[in-house]
């Protein structure tokens, strides 16, 4: 790379572009195997990544505050949210409104639990969001058992599948959403202050980062994008069943990771997540082309995972190398 | 070159210990050491001698093997050392041992255990071997530090920073081999009594022929136990000389020419106290606390209080409660202003490591200006830039990382945070530890300048020169205020015998604090017991013989994948794939295993190896374990779905003989149980299996120590695999049948297991007894409720409040730690 405006946008971006790459390289292979490459084949991976991608960035949150943090309770609350928003509208176009309304009360009390376990209770948030999410499933029983939640109201149906001129309407608020976010991250205190907090936390707090605060917010931001996604995710299906938010368990990691946010905390990458849920849709896609059953499919998509890592790490491990000699320079008192 | 040596031969007659010579290390576009040549006698205590950054900790890295160097020679007693096969294990073959700045201790091992995987050549025997170990670090700790209280049995973590870096010292002594101990900051954190017992040990065995390179800030105690000084700056050589024809002046007129602006190293002005400013205040009246006894003082804007006193005797534990309840309203403390803390451990809880200087230095102004303030481009630069420029931090632009910069400037962008947040009251914990004087002076200068403006400095210091610079001094012992001095002068003799006073009163507390700590693993069994117990007072049966193996039978599997998961967050990583491994063995047992035993064993044999290859893996590319047992765990469930699109398959006889047939008292699985159990533990706790906890804990310094980590980390993954792979066939037997995805619960829940059985998700802190225990709690949970008869809606909720129950338990008891 001879241009070093290039070269500093690359090393800034890491690894996320090395899956960016594996993105289009996958849609060209689709298309070699497919009927000849096309838009449209790329717009609707992209159209079923961006649910992916809405508990991608939910997760990527909870992760960036550091300390192995990881939100277990995602797809507990993505079912929760698709059973609260089909059984309170019942089909009807007027509820759409107080049933998000109430996805999102949900998400707030889910989120404040969480983060009250890991910050007065001092429970590892793996422990205390897996523990969250055995409760929500109970919630899900009991409006299954009291609800008819197989009427979608069109309108939410709309919001779901419409496409504008072949664009879905759902992947411009994803990236709507993901600028959102980005900004929040990047330019203002909220987004400092969780970035610091994931780097070291008794810094942090030794600096004044308001913790308690900056903690609950991102898992209240976890759980109401999770909960919203799964609304959206059962207006796509037709309905909600028990256990539709599982798979978002590991995808959702899987597509941050792909993406270049730390899992050790302190960095995230909004733009690498979209690009990490994309990029697991269409191994997808160019598996089932290739006529691979679902076994094989999972086979290939371990280990690209591993493959993407493991080339993102050769990078990284070249800048560690530098960044540890120097250390010890420094060090050298 | 030849000058050089014939000089050096000159000057004596006896072959010196070791001669380096032209040493020559760059770090692009530093050069940290430069034609570095130098030469010890045996018997010789040599002190290194140079400002920060001058070069000292990388030429004895380079003579310890640590870093290679890029150019230069090496001899040690007399004969040449081959430098491009240079290495720690070489140096220490040698004789050479270092004791680091950093201490290389590992936290979860006990004093002995640490002696031992740092010995390991010198403890031979198979079964004894604890008992020589201990014998051994007991005899160091005597000899070094004569009258220690150091219990060699206890937990590292257990001690006191002193006395972990007294085993550290003494343990780098207990080598039978050594000729050579290089000793970097040794008394950074050692009280005045150690610090005197450990000259004292130098002198006497340099007189014995033990030679010694010391490096220390310190100059008296160099000017006490050095017989030769050698300065460096800016990675050269600066002057070197016998200690009789220098003094402390010369030294520091030495270090400090011709580095910063040159004003920087003059005699600081004479200080004219600044007018209080009674708008900015901290005032404690009666103000108590479990460490703290009846505060009592009042401190003003314009003053600069220094805390001193004994080293934990409080005083970090009064900054801390001013920084924490300043904002609160607490009885006996009152706080007027602003406050901004100055954290002293600049890596533990100073800079944030991936953030560019600008970052480091806005964060407190930034939290301060509510979340939703939008940092632009502008207010960034309008607040960083006057002090960047003021306090002239050393970069490659306020972009650079913060951690491009050597320590003193590090330091200079924390006091910069709390200056930029325009903070009334700056709490500085001992900010000037590990950082040169010319850059002393510059922070003492600016110290200065802010009580000067009306701001309140509250400075806690460790050295006591550092006092000369507060207006006002509040000396701490055991908690209480027992002494408080106004005005420039500084009565040293008087705040030593205040510090010192009722000392002994001290040592007893200690006595009374070594009280019983549980094992981790007590909470894990109390709730074991108890849920069992209910369970059994609803159905008497469970109380049977037939009704343990009726549990027995519904918990082995995930005992099992608990067991594998305990070695693997030992190691401080978490295996995602635990599960669906568990799964895939199931599934490969029931299948190729029973229709062609042969292509079986071949087939489980590489599967098992398949453990040891992530490990190799995560090892060698430096990746994160938690994302490559995930992505492994897509495979292990892909290639049992390949095998068997649904559940099915039959499990060999033999394997279901094997292990799970009835006898006449208890089915086989039982037996098997409590052998795996027992193995793991055995395991755990032989020689090897303390190595592989200690890099659980402090990676480096056991790599340090000669142990491969590649070793390691392949050895601690096959032992998890070994386990994971008896879960899948305890599953098959059981079964007798399969299913690939029916067992991919058990990863989380063994995550779970290990965590409510005591263990932590990092340091090395896990016990295989609290995993089991934790593993049974959450399978008789589920049958409690079933046993309860509560409507299975409810049954997953109460499963996880039970489970955040467990662990709240564990933060009443106080182990609140975080995990």
């Amino acid at each position: 790379m001879k241009n070093p405006k290039i070269k500093a946008f690359v090393e800034r971006n890491g690894s996320w572009l090395f899956a960016g790459v594996g993105c289009l390289m996958l849609w060209i292979l689709m298309g070699l195997f497919g009927n000849g490459i096309s838009l449209r084949s790329l717009i609707d991976n992209a159209y079923t990544a961006s649910f992916l991608a809405i508990a991608g960035m939910a997760q990527m949150l909870v992760v960036t505050t550091g300390r192995g943090a990881i939100d277990l309770s995602i797809p507990g609350m993505i079912t929760l949210g698709a059973y609260t928003c089909m059984g309170l509208c019942n089909g009807s176009n007027a509820m759409i409104l107080p049933a998000l309304f109430v996805v999102i009360l949900e998400g707030i009390i889910v989120g404040c639990l969480n983060s009250s376990m890991v910050i007065y209770l001092k429970i590892p948030a793996i422990i205390a969001t897996m523990a969250m999410n055995y409760m929500i499933v109970t919630g899900t029983m009991l409006i299954d058992h009291n609800f008819n939640v197989f009427t979608i109201p069109s309108a939410l149906k709309g919001v779901a599948t419409y496409r504008l001129l072949g664009v879905p309407v759902i992947v411009v608020l994803v990236i709507l959403l993901a600028a959102l976010i980005h900004f929040l991250l990047t330019s203002t205190a909220y987004g400092k202050s969780l970035l610091a907090m994931g780097q070291n936390q008794e810094a942090a707090r030794l600096a004044g980062v308001p913790i308690v605060r900056t903690e609950m917010i991102t898992y209240i931001a976890a759980s109401v994008l999770s909960g919203l996604a799964g609304a959206l995710i059962s207006a796509r299906v037709t309905g909600a069943y028990l256990g539709m938010g599982d798979n978002y368990q590991m995808e959702s990691i899987a597509c941050i990771v792909v993406g270049g946010t730390l899992m050790s905390g302190g960095r995230a990458n909004t733009a690498g997540t979209l690009v990490g849920s994309l990029f697991l849709y269409l191994i997808i896609s160019c598996m089932q082309l290739m006529g691979a059953n679902a076994g094989i499919q999972s086979v290939v998509k371990g280990s690209l995972i591993i493959i993407v890592l493991l080339i993102g790490a050769s990078e990284n491990n070249k800048k560690r190398e530098q960044k540890y000699r120097k250390t010890i320079v420094e060090s050298g008192t | 070159m030849s000058r050089t040596v014939e000089e050096a031969k000159k000057q004596t007659s006896q072959t010196p210990l070791i001669q380096a010579w032209h040493f020559r290390k760059v770090y692009f576009p530093t050069v940290a050491v430069n034609d570095i040549s130098i030469s010890i006698e045996k018997g010789d205590i040599l002190a290194l001698v140079g400002a920060n950054g001058a070069g000292k900790s990388t030429l004895t890295k380079a003579l310890s093997g640590v870093i290679s160097c890029d150019e230069g020679e090496l001899f040690f007693d007399g004969n040449p050392v081959d430098l491009s096969a240079y290495s720690p294990a070489v140096a220490r073959r040698l004789g050479i041992r270092v004791v680091h700045q950093e201490l290389s201790l590992c936290k979860n091992l006990t004093v002995y255990e640490n002696f031992y995987i740092e010995q390991s050549q010198s403890i031979k025997g198979g079964i004894g071997w604890r008992k020589k170990a201990q014998q051994m670090a007991r005899e160091a700790l005597d000899t070094v530090f004569p009258g220690n209280t150091i219990d060699v049995t206890a937990s590292l973590d257990k001690l006191s920073i002193a006395q972990q870096q007294m085993v550290e010292i003494a343990r780098a002594t207990s080598d039978k081999n050594m000729k050579l101990l290089i000793l970097d900051e040794p008394t950074s954190s050692l009280p005045a009594e150690q610090t005197i017992q450990l000259q004292n040990y130098l002198i006497q065995t340099g007189k014995e022929g033990m030679t010694y390179i010391y490096i220390s800030h310190r100059l008296n105690e160099i000017m006490t136990i050095a017989n030769k000084v050698y300065v460096m700056q800016n990675g050269c050589e600066k002057w070197k000389g016998q200690i009789t024809q220098t003094n402390e002046e010369h030294m520091v007129k030495l270090m400090g020419e011709g580095i910063g602006s040159g004003d920087e190293t003059t005699e600081l002005q004479e200080f004219e106290h600044p007018p209080l400013n009674k708008e900015v205040s901290v005032a404690c009246d009666g103000y108590t606390t479990r460490t703290l006894k009846n505060v009592k003082f009042q401190a003003y804007g314009g003053q600069i209080l220094g805390l001193t006193g004994l080293e934990g005797n409080g005083q970090l534990d009064l900054l801390q409660d001013i920084f924490q309840k300043a904002k609160k309203k607490v009885s006996g403390m009152q706080v007027n202003g602003a406050v901004a803390y100055v954290a002293g451990d600049r890596k533990k809880e100073g800079i944030f490591p991936l953030w560019s200087i600008e970052d480091n230095q806005v964060i407190t102004k930034a939290a301060k200006s509510g979340m939703l303030k939008y940092l632009s481009r502008e207010w960034l630069e309008s607040s960083v830039d006057y002090w960047y420029d003021k306090l002239h931090i050393k970069s490659d632009g306020k972009d650079a990382l913060i951690t491009s910069l050597s320590g003193g400037n590090q330091q200079k962008v924390l006091i910069a945070r709390a200056l930029v947040a325009d903070a009334d009251i700056i709490l500085l914990d001992d900010p000037t530890r590990g950082v040169d004087q010319p850059t002393k002076n510059a922070l003492y200068e600016l110290f200065r300048e802010a009580a000067t403006e009306g701001k309140l400095i509250i400075w806690r210091t460790s050295d006591d020169a550092e006092l000369e610079f507060c207006t006002n001094l509040l000396v701490l012992n055991h908690g209480e205020v027992v002494g408080s001095f106004a005005g420039g002068h500084v009565d040293h003799e008087k705040i030593m015998s205040l510090a010192f006073e009722n000392h002994e009163t001290k040592a007893e507390k200690e006595e009374e604090h070594k009280r019983f700590h549980p094992p981790l693993f007590t909470f894990a069994l109390i709730a074991m017991v108890v849920i069992y117990a209910i369970c059994a007072l609803r159905s008497p049966l469970l109380l049977s013989v037939y009704g343990v193996q009726l549990m027995v039978i519904g918990f082995a599997a995930l005992v099992l994948c608990a067991l594998s998961q305990t070695f693997i967050i030992g190691l401080s990583h978490v295996d995602l794939g635990v599960g669906n491994y568990c799964g895939l063995i199931n599934v490969l047992c029931c299948t190729i295993l029973f229709n062609n035993p042969f292509a079986g064993f071949l087939v489980l044999f590489l599967a098992l190896l398949m453990y040891p290859l992530m490990g190799y893996v995560i090892h060698k590319r430096n990746v994160p374990a938690i994302i490559v047992t995930l992505g492994a765990s897509f495979v292990w469930s892909g290639i049992s779905l390949s095998l068997q699109s649904m559940p099915g398959g039959t499990c060999p006889a033999w394997m279901r003989t094997i292990f799970y047939t009835s006898t006449p008292f208890l089915n086989t699985i039982c037996f098997w149980l409590i052998l795996f159990l027992a193995a793991a533990i055995m395991v755990y706790r032989s020689r090897y299996g303390t190595v592989l906890r200690g890099f659980g804990n402090n990676e480096h310094a056991m790599i340090n120590s000669g142990w491969s980590r590649a070793k390691a980390y392949m050895s601690i993954y096959l032992l998890a695999g070994i386990f994971a792979m008896l879960a899948g066939i305890c599953t098959s037997s059981i079964n007798n049948a399969s299913d690939g995805s029916a067992s991919s619960t058990y990863t989380m829940l063994s995550v779970a297991s290990v965590i409510i059985g005591g263990g932590y998700f990092s340091g090395g802190v896990v016990t295989h007894f609290g995993a089991v225990c934790g593993a049974v709690s959450l399978t008789m949970i589920s049958v409690l409720l079933g046993l309860l008869k509560v409507s299975t809606d409810y049954t997953a909720s109460i499963q996880g409040l039970v489970l955040i129950l467990i662990l709240s338990l564990r933060l009443i008891k106080g182990r609140g730690k975080e995990a």
